[in-house]
C-alpha cells in the first residue's frame, strides 16, 4: 500500500521519512508531560526519563525537538504554541534544540570481562559515549546552520575553558577538528567491537562524560553568530545499555548535578522487576521520569483521534477514517440468535427456580429472534443471581414482570452477549478502535492501518459506499489479536510468557462468561497475598526468590504492554491493591467484553501453577 | 575492478567431492586437516566429516567441535543432539582423529558468545595443518560468519595452507526446522557491522542489498526500517530448483515493496540459487558500480546484505562480507528456539542432502 493511500501505515517517527510529513502527522498531546515539568519547574537543567513500553512515542517526542523540525514549524502546527510556551522557539528563532544519539547494542559489548576490568570497561564506555555526544551534537549544529559536512571549518567552537579531553590546548576548535578528535575515538572503539581483539594502538578512555559539559551551545558560532541558546541533549533507546552503564551516566548527570538538560527515552523492560511492579518505584529515582503511558484517557481519546484526523487528511483518498467505521451491524443473525436463544433456555432449565420463570419464557418464545435472545439472556442471568439456596417466589413471575426483570439487566446482557455467541460481531466502530488501542499510538496505528488499506480497497471497487461494516472491523481485529499472540513466542521466555498469559485468558473467560454475569467483564487480577500484612512497609510478594519466575514473566508482560497495571483502593479496611489487567487486543482475543474494571484476586499459587 | 573470487573453485555432490579429495591428496600424503562442525540437533551434522573419512581413511585429520549446550533447548532437540553426538563418537572411535570441543556458554548473550568462540579461534595454532576444512551444516550464521572471518584473517596471506567452507546442503530440512526468529532490536551483526555503526561517517550512503528467501516478511522490514536504505536491490534465486521460486517470492514480499515505495523493477538481480560464488560476483559488482558512481559525493557508502536466504546462498554473502567487511554490513536474525516438527522424518530427509564445499583461500588461488 502506498504510504499516501495509506497515512497508518507509517508507524513509528524513525519511519516518517520528511521533516515536513513529521509535522503533518504530529499531534501535541504528549507535550503535556512536558509542559506539567515546565510548570513545576522541572524540565531544564536536569535528567528526565522518559519512559514507556514500545510505540507509545518516545522518539516521536523527541524528534519534535529536532533542529530541522523546529526549523520548519509555524504558527499552522498544532505544537507550534505549546513549544513557545516551553520556551523552546519564539517567534524568530531557535532557543533549545536536541542533540539526538540514538543508542545499538554496541554500548553493552563493551562490558566484556575478559579484556577489561570493570574501571576499563567504564572508560572505554565513557569514551564511545563522549564521541557520539559530540558527533550528534555537530550533527544539530550543521542543521542549525544549514551547511553539510564539508562546510563544518566554518563551525567554531570557543570553549570559556578548558577541555583537555581534545588533546590541544587551544582557545578554539573548528567542527573539522571536533569531528576528527571524535571518527577517531570512535574508529578505534569500532574496530575492536567488529574483530574481538584490542587493536595495537589501545583505547583511549575517558574519566568523564564530559562531553554533556563541554558541547555547551553558546560555545558554538557559525559565521559569529550563535547557533541557539542551549542544547537538549536526548539518549534513544537507553534500554540497550547495561545496568552499569546507566548507573554511570546517573552519576555523571544527576549526582554531579551537570548543569544540562538530559533527556534518556527508555523501554519499560529497562527497569528492574521491583521497580516495575512496585508503584513506588519511579518517584524514588533521583531523576524525574515521565511515562508516556500513564496519560490519562482525558489525554490519550484526544491524541488519537487527533492522530487520525491528521492522518485521514493526509490519504490522497480522502477517507477520513472515524467516519467511514460502522457503529453497528446491519445484518440480522437470525439463526445466530434462535441458536443462542435455545441454549441461554436449557441453561435456564437446569437452574433449581427455573419454575418461577416459566410463564415468561412462554412469552419471551412468541417474541422475535434478536428480542427473544436479549431476553432469555437477561432472564438467565436474572435467575442465576438469585443465589443457590435461592429465595423462592413462591407465585412466580408473570409475563407482565419480563420487563422490570429484564429491563435493568439489559445493558449488560449487551455486554456480554457477543463473546458468548461465536460468529457475532463484537468489536467494531472508531471508539471501540480507541479502546483497543490500550494507551498505545503504535497499536492504535497499526490497527487503523489494516482498517484503512481495507477502505481504500472497497472505494476502488465502488467510490460511493465504502464504509467497513461491523463484521469486516470485527475480522480485522481479530486477526490482528492472533497474529499478534503468535509474535509474543518470538521475544526473549516469549513461550513462558505465552503460557501465562493462556492461563490468565482461560480464566477470565470462565469467571466473565457465567450464566449471572456477576463479576461483568474480568479482564485483570490482583495478588491475593498482597494485602495479607505477610510483606512488611519495604517488603513485596516479587522480591521473594519463590515468586522469582512470575515476578520475571510480570514484568516482562507489563514492558511489551500485555498487561496493564493499575493501582486501586477497595476492600473493608481501604486496601491497596495492584491489578494486571489485560491489553485490550489480548481481550479481542479472548472475546472479552472490553469494559474495564473486573479483576478477581488470585493466589500466588495458582499464579505460579501457571508458569 | 578485481574480485578476489573472479575466479573460483567448487565442488558439489558427494562423486564430485570424492572424486576431487582422491585428486588432490594423490601427491599429499601427509597433509593433515584441521575440520571444524558445530555440534547440534540437525541432522546433517556429520555428513561431510563422514563423506571425508570414508573417502580418505588414513588421512591424519583433527576435528574441533562447537559446543553451545543450552538446558533450555526442547526435550526433542536434546535427543537429536545426542544421535549425534553418538555418531560424531561412533566416527571418532572408526577412524581415530584427534578430537577437541569448544564449549561455549549458551547462556550468555549471542554476541558474547560469538567474541568468546572467535577469540578461541583466533588463539588457535593451525602451524600443522595443511588445510581448514570448516562444516557449517549445522552451525548458526552468527557463529559461522565471524568463524569463517577468523579464519579467513588468520589464513588469507598463507599461500600454502587452504581454507575450505562445506555445507551439506538440504532445503526439506530447513523447512522443518521452525524457527522463531527475534526481528525486535534488529541489528547487524556482530563482526559485519562495519561502517553501519559509525556515527563519523556523515556522508553515508545506505544502500540494501536483500537476499531474498523463506524468512517472514516482518523481518525485511525490521532490516530496512533499522538500515534506512537510500537505495533497495533485491536479489532472487534463480535459476532454482522451483523455476517458480523468485515469483512466490515477489509475492510473498509484494506487500512490503508496495509499502515502500519499490518501483524499480531494473534493480532485481537473480543469482543461482546453487551457486554463492555466482551471488558473490554479482552482489561484488553491485557494490564496485555502486561506489564509483558515487565518489563524487560520498566516500562512505554503505551497503546491508539482508540474509533471508538458504545457508548456502548465505555462503555468498559471507563471501562479500569477507572482502568488503569495511563497508559492508550483514543482516541476520536470530531465532529464539528451533521447533522440529518431525524428527522422526529427518534421518530418511537426510539421504537427499547434498555436500557442496567452496575453496577459499590457498593453492587454488596462488596465480590471482
Amino acid at each position: 500500500m502506498n504510504i499516501y493511500k495509506n497515512p497508518f501505515a507509517i508507524r513509528a517517527s524513525e519511519r516518517i521519512e520528511t521533516d515536513e510529513m513529521f509535522l503533518e502527522l504530529f499531534s501535541s498531546e504528549p507535550l503535556v508531560h512536558l509542559e506539567e515539568k515546565n510548570d513545576q519547574g522541572k524540565l531544564w537543567g536536569c535528567v528526565t526519563s522518559i519512559l514507556s513500553s514500545p510505540g507509545a512515542g518516545k522518539t516521536t517526542l523527541l524528534r519534535l525537538f529536532s533542529p530541522s523540525i523546529l526549523q520548519r514549524i509555524t504558527e499552522r502546527n498544532s505544537a507550534y504554541k505549546k513549544l513557545k510556551k516551553l520556551d523552546v522557539i519564539d517567534s524568530e528563532r531557535i532557543k533549545k534544540c536536541g542533540v539526538y544519539l540514538q543508542l545499538g547494542r554496541d554500548y553493552e559489548f563493551l562490558e566484556d570481562d575478559a579484556l577489561f576490568n570493570e574501571v576499563e570497561q567504564k572508560r572505554v564506555f565513557l569514551s564511545l559515549l563522549n564521541a557520539r555526544i559530540v558527533l550528534a551534537t555537530l550533527k544539530s549544529c550543521m542543521s542549525l546552520a544549514g551547511i553539510k559536512y564539508t562546510a563544518l571549518d566554518q563551525i567554531t567552537y570557543s570553549p570559556e575553558e578548558l577541555v583537555p579531553e581534545f588533546g590541544d590546548f587551544k582557545a578554539e576548535f573548528t567542527g573539522k577538528e571536533l569531528l576528527d578528535w571524535a571518527a577517531e575515538q570512535e574508529r578505534r572503539i569500532c574496530e575492536f567491537l567488529d574483530s574481538f581483539v584490542m587493536p595495537d594502538e589501545g583505547i583511549q578512555g575517558s574519566n568523564s562524560l564530559f562531553a554533556l559539559k563541554a558541547m555547551k551551545a553558546s560555545w558554538f558560532t557559525y559565521k559569529g553568530e550563535r547557533l541557539c541558546d542551549e542544547f537538549i541533549f536526548q539518549i534513544d533507546d537507553g534500554h540497550k545499555l547495561t545496568k552499569k552503564q546507566k548507573k554511570t551516566i546517573r552519576e555523571e548527570a544527576v549526582e554531579l548535578r551537570l548543569p544540562v538538560t538530559l533527556w534518556i527515552a527508555e523501554r519499560l523492560e529497562t527497569l528492574s522487576t521491583t521497580d516495575i511492579l512496585s508503584d513506588k518505584n519511579i518517584k524514588d529515582r533521583d531523576d524525574q521520569t515521565i511515562h508516556l503511558e500513564n496519560a490519562k484517557k482525558g489525554i490519550f481519546n484526544p491524541m488519537v483521534k487527533n492522530i487520525s484526523t491528521l492522518r485521514s487528511a493526509f490519504s490522497t483518498d480522502g477517507i477520513i477514517l472515524a467516519s467511514a467505521l460502522a457503529s453497528d451491524t446491519t445484518i440480522n443473525y437470525k439463526a445466530l440468535y434462535n441458536e443462542a436463544s435455545k441454549k441461554y433456555q436449557s441453561q435456564l432449565e437446569k437452574l433449581h427456580n427455573y419454575e418461577n420463570y416459566q410463564e415468561c419464557v412462554a412469552a419471551i418464545n412468541t417474541q422475535d429472534p434478536y428480542e427473544r435472545v436479549l431476553n432469555m439472556r437477561a432472564l438467565l442471568m436474572h435467575a442465576s443471581r438469585q443465589g443457590s439456596g435461592g429465595v423462592m417466589n413462591l407465585f412466580g413471575y408473570t409475563a407482565q414482570d419480563l420487563e422490570w426483570i429484564a429491563g435493568p439487566l439489559m445493558p449488560m446482557v449487551k455486554e456480554v452477549m457477543p463473546g458468548e455467541i461465536a460468529k457475532l460481531p463484537q468489536y467494531y466502530g472508531f471508539s471501540t478502535l480507541i479502546d483497543l488501542a490500550s494507551q498505545n499510538v503504535e497499536q492504535f496505528l497499526d490497527l487503523s492501518a489494516k482498517m484503512y488499506e481495507l477502505l481504500v480497497a472497497k472505494k476502488i471497487s465502488d467510490p460511493s459506499h465504502y464504509v467497513l461494516t461491523a463484521e469486516e472491523q470485527d475480522g480485522i481485529i481479530r486477526e490482528f489479536a492472533n497474529n499478534r499472540l503468535e509474535d509474543i513466542k518470538r521475544l526473549p521466555r516469549g513461550n513462558k510468557i505465552y503460557g501465562f498469559l493462556m492461563h490468565l485468558i482461560d480464566f477470565c473467560r470462565e469467571v466473565t462468561f457465567t450464566p449471572s454475569y456477576s463479576y461483568r467483564s474480568v479482564t485483570g487480577f490482583a495478588v491475593k497475598e498482597e494485602n495479607s500484612g505477610k510483606w512488611g512497609k519495604d517488603g513485596f510478594w516479587f522480591q521473594e526468590e519463590a515468586n522469582d519466575e512470575l515476578s520475571t514473566i510480570l514484568k516482562d508482560c507489563l514492558s511489551y504492554n500485555f498487561l496493564m497495571k493499575q493501582g486501586i483502593t477497595q476492600g473493608k479496611k481501604d486496601q491497596k491493591w495492584t491489578i494486571f489487567y489485560l491489553n485490550s487486543w489480548l481481550c479481542a482475543y479472548a472475546h472479552l467484553p472490553l469494559e474495564r474494571g473486573g479483576w478477581r484476586p488470585l493466589t500466588l499459587h495458582k499464579l505460579n501453577s501457571w508458569l | 575492478m578485481n574480485k578476489r573470487w573472479e575466479s573460483y573453485v567448487m565442488y558439489h555432490q558427494n562423486q564430485e567431492l570424492v572424486k576431487f579429495w582422491k585428486e588432490y591428496y594423490q601427491d599429499k600424503p601427509d597433509a593433515k586437516v584441521l575440520f571444524l562442525l558445530g555440534k547440534g540437533f540437525d541432522p546433517r551434522m556429520n555428513n561431510i566429516l563422514k563423506l571425508f573419512l570414508e573417502n580418505n581413511p588414513g588421512r591424519k585429520l583433527d576435528c574441533v567441535a562447537f559446543d553451545f549446550p543450552s538446558e533450555k533447548d526442547p526435550e526433542e532437540n536434546q535427543k537429536l543432539y545426542e544421535i549425534n553426538t553418538k555418531k560424531l563418537d561412533a566416527l571418532k572411535e572408526l577412524y581415530g582423529f584427534g578430537y577437541e570441543v569448544l564449549t561455549i556458554d549458551g547462556i550468555l548473550p549471542w554476541d558474547k558468545r560469538i567474541a568468546m568462540m572467535c577469540r578461541k579461534v583466533i588463539d588457535k595454532d593451525l602451524s600443522e595443518y595443511n588445510d581448514v576444512i570448516l562444516d557449517v551444516s549445522s552451525l548458526p550464521r552468527a557463529f559461522y560468519f565471524n568463524i569463517a572471518k577468523a579464519l579467513f584473517k588468520k589464513m588469507e596471506g598463507d599461500k600454502k595452507k587452504n581454507l575450505f567452507f562445506a555445507v551439506s546442503e538440504n532445503v526439506d530440512i530447513d523447512e522443518q526446522i521452525k524457527k522463531t526468529p527475534v526481528n525486535e532490536n534488529i541489528e547487524p551483526l556482530v563482526g559485519f557491522r562495519s561502517m553501519s555503526s559509525r556515527e563519523a561517517n556523515l556522508d553515508r550512503i545506505n544502500i540494501l542489498i536483500s537476499l531474498m528467501g523463506e524468512q517472514n516478511i516482518d523481518i525485511l522490514r525490521s532490516i530496512y526500517n533499522h538500515f534506512q536504505p537510500s537505495d533497495m536491490f533485491p536479489v532472487l534465486p534463480f535459476p532454482s530448483k522451483d523455476p517458480r521460486h523468485s515469483d512466490y517470492l515477489m509475492l510473498k514480499y509484494h506487500d512490503f515493496f508496495t509499502e515502500k515505495q519499490f518501483t524499480e523493477p531494473q534493480n532485481i538481480t537473480y543469482a543461482d540459487e546453487q551457486n554463492p560464488f555466482e551471488l558473490y560476483r554479482i552482489v561484488s559488482n553491485m557494490i564496485q558500480a555502486h561506489q564509483a558512481t558515487f565518489k563524487p559525493i560520498s566516500d562512505h557508502v554503505c551497503f546491508g546484505i539482508a540474509l533471508l536466504t538458504s545457508k548456502l546462498l548465505s555462503l555468498g554473502a559471507l563471501l562479500i562480507g569477507l572482502e568488503y567487511n569495511k563497508c559492508v554490513a550483514i543482516y541476520n536474525v536470530s531465532s529464539t528456539n528451533y521447533e522440529i516438527e518431525d524428527a522422526g522424518k529427518f534421518e530418511q530427509i537426510n539421504q537427499t542432502s547434498e555436500p557442496f564445499l567452496l575453496w577459499i583461500t590457498g593453492e587454488a588461488y596462488n596465480e590471482n
